[in-house]
């Protein structure tokens, strides 16, 4: 991937219920059990020399809105995608947000912070 | 364990400033500009609590076990910010005359100003460090990141990959 000049994040909060099969995990991930995630959205690009921005904050903030926030907040996780690890989880919202409807390959990361003990990076 | 003066290092060091700025782009009107800048765009500006960090790379003095001594990072980090610290950007600073002082305009002056000053103080190296006790070698701005708030920042530099 070519490097970048400007690299914009904005941090988005999503709370999830999860759950890891017990076959892949020894511990008590094979529970049910959530997390507030943080959701690092990292854009890539020049500032437009009338706006100064790589990307109006209204917009990001309305494309993450419908395209994750809101499916992810009105369904449970289970039914949006059939594996739940962060990995997993990471690598969807990664790929919703890279749809050229949503973000496009100006999304060049998704950062997904579990807890403090762990975070998880889909990126191209 | 022995160091290895041909290795890379980085450093990274913050210092933070308290600015008012205010986004509306004169030639559009009001509506246009609520409907770009949202809040920002208020008449009467808004104010952030900014964090600035400088990711510095170079190599090792053996001597000092540093890259580059703290105290001249951060005296070249004050000068960049000293301008803009409890400033309203858009008014106080020239070069928000002409550029809106957005997250990633004020980064991108950070980046020019430090860079311009880490180059001179490189670049000074070669002649006055050596009469000096201790000889750093030089080191290069690899980037800097600009936090506005908590929830968005802003990285600029030369060559930039996501990170982790």
């Amino acid at each position: 991937m070519s490097p970048h000049q400007f690299l914009l994040t904005r941090r988005y909060k999503m709370s999830l219920v999860h759950q890891i099969p017990a076959e892949f995990v020894g511990n008590e991930c094979s529970q049910l059990h959530g997390h507030d995630f943080k959701v690092d959205v990292v854009v890539a690009g020049m500032p437009d020399p009338v706006t100064g921005f790589l990307i109006s904050r209204l917009e990001l903030d309305r494309i993450v809105e419908t395209t994750l926030l809101k499916p992810y907040r009105e369904k449970p996780l289970h039914e949006l995608q059939n594996k739940m690890t962060g990995e997993a989880i990471a690598a969807r919202l990664f790929e919703l947000l890279r749809a050229p409807s949503a973000l496009g390959e100006s999304c060049v990361s998704v950062n997904l912070i579990e807890t403090r003990k762990n975070r998880f990076q889909a990126t191209v | 364990m022995s160091q290895q003066p041909s290795k890379t290092y980085r450093v990274a060091r913050r210092v933070y400033f308290s600015a008012a700025h205010q986004l509306r782009n004169q030639a559009l009107t009001h509506e246009e500009n609520l409907n770009l800048f949202g809040i920002q765009a208020a008449t009467h500006g808004l104010g952030h609590n900014y964090i600035l960090e400088a990711y510095i790379e170079g190599a090792l003095n053996e001597q000092s076990a540093m890259i580059m001594p703290v105290a001249q990072l951060d005296a070249l980090l004050k000068e960049v910010v000293t301008g803009l610290d409890h400033k309203f950007l858009n008014k106080d600073v020239p070069y928000f005359r002409e550029k809106l002082p957005t997250t990633e305009n004020v980064a991108r002056y950070c980046h020019d100003f430090l860079s311009l000053l880490i180059q001179k103080y490189s670049a000074q190296k070669s002649t006055t460090e050596k009469s000096q006790s201790v000889d750093h070698p030089p080191v290069t701005l690899q980037k800097i990141r600009l936090y506005e708030t908590e929830d968005l920042w802003v990285d600029c530099g030369p060559a930039l990959q996501p990170e982790f």
